[in-house]
């Protein structure tokens, strides 16, 4: 006999009270385990609380389900890394550089016809934009993170924060030798506009990296 | 069998299972593959929850295995099956084991005073 809602959800609260069982996915996957087991003790004679007690004591109780969720999520993230990597990779195809070099070209003809205080700005901009747009979507997503989401930011937090903050070591490293750090580096960026088209088009390149991943949610996919 | 003794050897093993079942059957899901094994060598060896989906989600997160869900009693049921890798992947793993276990049994059967 299938359990009640009332049942379904007394499992779900032990799961999540007991267990600390914090991913959507993982926490239907248990539930059904978990209600599948209770159900055969029940067909056997047994109440709903003893046949759930057993039921969890054959999961493995707290810990040996902590340790499920600990396994889950190193495999998603690995997952992430992966899906990482491939994005990544297919930005390097052939119609990808060619259009590139392009790009680059064009900006090389144009970049000296503004002014340096015009390409700095526009420097600026261009890479706040995007790292705007992933602020923006984690807030956005904050109520949705409860699922594998979560993981993709902790991800996000631990690789991609890492450009961002050599980029900002390297803007403020000329401070601890020079009292006129900053106006060195906006000298040096105005003197070889070049160097901040890469810069812009390297932040571009690893901003929409994480856009396109965070789209690539690892949802259920539903029958 | 001793639960622990059978646990260690399984470790090693759990993946090819997971795919040898999987090999046979469009889908299955967790409780299904425990029971399965339960069944299959008559309550012998016992696969454990800690064990079962670790190993799923890895074979999962290495492409061998994709997911659908289904709603079941009113409850999400996750399903897998092989990928065409996953069933490549597989035959490839049972060859090898079946290789090591015919050649551990040589061992096993190696007489003493030979």
């Amino acid at each position: 006999m299938p359990l009640s809602t009332k049942q379904l959800t007394a499992l779900r609260h032990d799961l999540i009270g007991l267990a600390s069982i914090q991913y959507d996915d993982l926490l239907a996957e248990l539930v059904d385990h978990y209600a599948t087991l209770t159900e055969q003790k029940m067909v056997a004679g047994q109440s709903f609380d003893e046949a759930s007690k057993w039921a969890w004591f054959e999961l493995g109780g707290g810990i040996g389900i902590e340790h499920i969720q600990k396994d889950y999520e190193k495999s998603i993230l690995r997952q992430v890394r992966i899906q990482h990597r491939t994005i990544l990779k297919s930005y390097f195809r052939w119609p990808y550089i060619v259009s590139t070099t392009l790009l680059c070209i064009l900006l090389f003809v144009l970049v000296p016809l503004f002014s340096p205080d015009r390409v700095l700005t526009s420097v600026f901009y261009l890479v706040l934009v995007p790292l705007l747009l992933l602020v923006w979507g984690y807030f956005k997503s904050i109520d949705q993170r409860i699922s594998t989401g979560k993981l993709v930011w902790q991800y996000f937090q631990n690789q991609g924060m890492i450009p961002i903050n050599l980029f900002q070591i390297s803007l403020h490293l000329t401070n601890g030798f020079s009292e006129n750090g900053s106006q060195i580096v906006r000298d040096f960026l105005q003197t070889y506009p070049m160097l901040s088209v890469l810069i812009c088009l390297l932040t571009l390149l690893y901003s929409l990296s994480f856009i396109q991943l965070f789209y690539k949610k690892f949802y259920y996919k539903l029958a | 069998m001793n639960t622990s003794n059978n646990s260690s050897l399984l470790k090693g093993s759990l993946s090819v299972i997971i795919l040898r079942l999987l090999e046979d059957r469009d889908k299955m899901y967790g409780y299904e593959i425990t029971q399965k094994v339960k069944e299959l060598t008559a309550g012998e060896m016992a696969i454990t929850e800690g064990a079962l989906y670790p190993a799923l989600h890895k074979l999962e997160a290495e492409g061998l295995l994709t997911t659908e869900t289904q709603i079941v009693d009113g409850r999400a049921r996750k399903y897998y099956s092989l990928t065409k890798t996953g069933h490549t992947e597989a035959a490839g793993r049972i060859a090898e084991l079946t290789a090591f276990l015919d050649n551990l049994n040589l061992v096993l059967k190696l007489k003493p005073s030979l």
